[in-house]
């Protein structure tokens, strides 16, 4: 161009340009063409999911006790890609007594290198649907929980695929609550790895001062909330967040202390949050908000923000997972004693009502090394793992450790100093009554849609019952979907969880005590 | 010619990956999520099942659809109509010599320079009714009751969203203003001084219409971010996730909600191709306006 230019051929400079943005236009098109066709063919040529891993486990059983996993060597090193969540610090080696069971697999295993990946938990669902969708490897072993499993559970290798069968044993030991992490009709997909549930927790240095029970119904609760309620003084009879995203649980508890359910047991397992006890669980949580909680509760999630209130005695009751107990063991704490036991029911209806939360680990279809996967999985269910994984608790939130997810993990021996025995026993003790969390396919629509109307009472916006009747509404088109796409069958692990009913009377009594922290079951 | 050729084919090449980016991230996408309003589209399955229009008919009949276009539009209103003004009066006051003029510009950049989702976790923070250090100063001096809740509260929420998003926004306006304002002649407003115009009658007269196609440019971008930039997502899912119940809901949240969580990929592309419409007709709309006027 600068040729024609010297050489004075201006006048045909713009005809050119106009030919040169022609051709520019035609070639770039042309590389679109290959770009987009060489694509197609990639993806054409990508070989369909691989056939079962072979395997010639017939039967697993977990592994026993031990301080490092036993070594395996395999052909050629391997990463291992391990997706977590980032509410539990001792998964990815953070945990408060230092005990690493990444570290500790890598060191056992020089050929296997597990790396990490980790995400909030608000932010896993959306980040496993997204790459479950699109097809490509991205992890090895990937948490997973009833509310994904349930929903994308063609995107998860069941075990039986592999040829594995759990031992009849193994499946007795599995706590069915946290079964349903794992479990989708009729298949398991991994091993559960944990359990907690929500108890009522208090500040027993203030309710002994004011000469107050542990209440055992839900009436009881209220009086001592009236005796301790002292906002002048900063302090508030109860707390827990209820801001939208973790106002699901606590909702829950409510529900279950009024002995309601949020499903039917119709074929369509049909939800239905105006119930006449979801409106008076509704009302319960209104009451109390408005009498015993501060304002700010509204804005806060779940006991995490509300637990720096806990830490400086600004507040009597909590419900929560049993973590927070822990705060006794920080030295900078206010609070020095702990009160933890079962969340009350109302009197004459259900003595306790809690609800659970239960996760696991699963294989993706899309994993590269799912036997060594699976043995990693193992691993990261063995007893070991999880009593280090609960003794690692602390009040703050990178310690937000649950208890194991096994019968016989939950009488460990190490378990037996306070305060770990106070938790361990609440949650034991509250596993004796229902604590669905009613995981199914469409739960991360139903939950948004309870949730905003459960705040939209909360904050006045509307009155319980309507505001549970306009749930419903959002509710049913839901299911109407759901039913339609996954045809109803969803797990519920309450009738088998009342199997146990005197396992965990026998649990409870083999868990010394001192007698200041023994409630009525 | 063969010249001509071979500079075209070097022009080909250096252009064609700017063809390929624009092809796979702008053109597939635009067209793959039409397909999708089009059909019953879901992560968990993707078999797409033709429906024709019906996403787009089940819009009228949505509750929260509806709540979410008109919470949109007010905040739009509110973005645009409060925070471009304050702009110009940040960038005319920055326009000025003073000490420290330089340091104090650079300071206006942090809060555009901030991450959107950082930016809501510290207003988050600042202005949290239990932990807020701004809340509890107010409290402190008897101007808030205590535990004063914005994002808790359904009349304040909505409104609470766009000071924030006011707060990140009004800086890139400034600057844009500042811009257009270092390039008003100098000698015309000296002028206009020895002329006795009053610095009100200059603004009005001088630099206002100067500033018009700056001003054009900013409410455009203004519309923008509050219909479908960070500020209409980041902001929102970063403090009250769409809360108290759904009052701050706003369309492009709700096309994400629909999209992943709620896992309706096909009825979220049509929320999030109403957004994209609703863009492109308040943008041609400010042109017009403009060009009218010109």
């Amino acid at each position: 161009m600068t040729d024609d230019i010297s050489t004075g051929k201006m006048k045909n400079l713009s005809e050119q340009k106009g030919t040169d943005r022609r051709r520019f236009l035609k070639y770039g098109a042309g590389v679109v063409v290959v770009a987009a066709a060489a694509a197609a063919g990639y993806y054409a040529l990508q070989p369909a999911p691989g056939p079962p891993t072979p395997t010639t486990t017939a039967a697993t059983t977990l592994p026993p006790t031990t301080t490092a996993p036993p070594p395996v060597t395999t052909a050629a090193p391997i990463t291992l890609n391990f997706y977590t969540t980032g509410h539990m610090g001792f998964m990815y080696d953070v945990g408060r007594l230092g005990w690493k069971p990444i570290e500790r697999w890598n060191a056992a295993h020089p050929n296997i290198k597990v790396k990490t990946f980790i995400d909030s938990f608000f932010d896993v669902y959306t980040k496993e649907a997204t790459t479950f969708a699109a097809g490509t490897y991205a992890w090895d072993v990937a948490y997973e929980w009833g509310g994904i499993l349930n929903e994308f559970a063609h995107y998860w290798t069941p075990l039986d695929e592999m040829g594995i069968t759990l031992d009849p044993k193994v499946v007795d030991d599995i706590v069915p609550y946290a079964r349903n992490a794992v479990f989708w009709k009729g298949h398991y997909y991994g091993l559960p790895r944990m359990l907690e549930i929500f108890t009522l927790m208090a500040n027993a240095d203030i309710l002994d001062a004011k000469g107050v029970k542990f209440p055992t119904t839900y009436e009881e609760f209220l009086q001592a909330c009236e005796k301790v309620n002292d906002p002048k003084n900063g302090v508030y009879a109860f707390e827990v967040g209820l801001k939208q995203g973790y106002l699901f649980p606590p909702y829950l508890c409510f529900l279950h202390g009024n002995g309601g359910s949020l499903w039917k047991d119709d074929a369509q397992q049909t939800v239905v949050p105006d119930s006449k006890e979801s409106i008076r669980a509704v009302e319960d949580m209104v009451h109390l908000f408005k009498n015993y909680m501060p304002p700010s509760a509204i804005e806060k999630i779940a006991f995490v923000e509300a637990s720096t209130d806990w830490y400086n005695g600004q507040m009597v009751f909590g419900l929560f997972y049993g973590w927070p107990t822990m705060v006794v063991t920080d030295p900078t704490s206010k609070i020095k004693r702990v009160y933890n036991w079962l969340w009350p029911g109302k009197k004459g209806v259900v003595r306790s009502g809690s609800q659970v939360a239960c996760e696991g680990y699963g294989i993706p279809k899309t994993a590269k090394y799912k036997k060594e996967a699976w043995d990693f999985i193992q691993y990261l269910a063995s007893r070991e793992v999880q009593v280090q994984d609960t003794l690692g608790m602390f009040w703050k939130q990178e310690n937000e450790e649950p208890i194991p997810s096994f019968w016989s993990y939950l009488t460990d021996d190490r378990f037996k100093a306070y305060p770990y025995n106070i938790i361990v026993r609440a949650q034991l003790a509250a596993l004796k009554y229902k604590a669905n969390r009613y995981e199914r396919p469409a739960y991360m629509s139903y939950i948004p849609a309870i949730e905003a109307e459960v705040s939209n009472a909360l904050t006045g916006a509307k009155k319980p019952a309507d505001a549970m009747k306009d749930a419903r509404e959002s509710c049913d088109k839901i299911l109407e979907k759901e039913y339609s796409t996954y045809g109803g069958g969803y797990y519920d692990p309450w009738p088998d969880m009342q199997k146990y009913a005197s396992r965990i009377d026998d649990l409870i009594n083999a868990i010394p005590v001192e007698d200041q922290y023994k409630f009525p079951f | 010619m063969a010249r001509l050729k071979a500079e075209s084919r070097d022009a080909a090449i250096l252009l064609s990956p700017f063809f390929v980016f624009l092809a796979v991230f702008m053109i597939y996408p635009l067209i793959a999520s039409f397909y999708f309003t089009l059909n019953d589209l879901a992560l968990s399955d993707l078999k797409p099942v033709f429906i024709g229009i019906a996403n787009y008919i089940e819009l009228f009949s949505d509750k929260l659809f509806q709540q979410a276009l008109l919470q949109t539009l007010a905040y739009l209103t509110f973005h645009t109509a409060v925070g471009v003004p304050f702009g110009l009066a940040i960038a005319l006051l920055f326009n000025e010599e003073f000490r420290g003029r330089g340091f104090a510009r650079a300071c206006l950049l942090i809060p555009w320079a901030t991450p959107p989702i950082v930016a809501a976790m510290l207003m988050y923070i600042l202005l949290n009714a239990g932990f807020g250090p701004v809340i509890y100063g107010f409290e402190m001096v008897g101007l808030l009751p205590t535990q004063f809740t914005i994002f808790g509260n359904p009349n304040l929420a909505l409104l609470g969203l766009a000071f924030v998003s006011l707060w990140k926004s009004s800086p890139l306006f400034a600057f844009i203003f500042l811009s257009g304002l270092q390039n008003l002649p100098s000698e015309v407003v000296e002028s206009a001084r020895v002329y006795g115009a009053s610095s009100v009658a200059i603004f009005r007269r001088i630099t206002f219409p100067f500033l018009k196609p700056v001003l054009a440019v900013n409410c455009i971008l203004s519309g923008i971010l509050a219909l479908s930039g960070t500020q209409a997502f980041d902001i929102v899912i970063g403090i009250t996730n769409g809360g108290p119940g759904y009052r701050t809901y706003m369309l492009y949240f709700l096309a994400w909600n629909q999209a992943f969580p709620w896992n309706r990929l096909g009825y979220g592309s049509t929320i999030a191709y109403v957004v994209t419409i609703i863009a492109v007709v308040f943008a041609l709309v400010l042109l017009k306006i403009w060009y009218r006027r010109k």
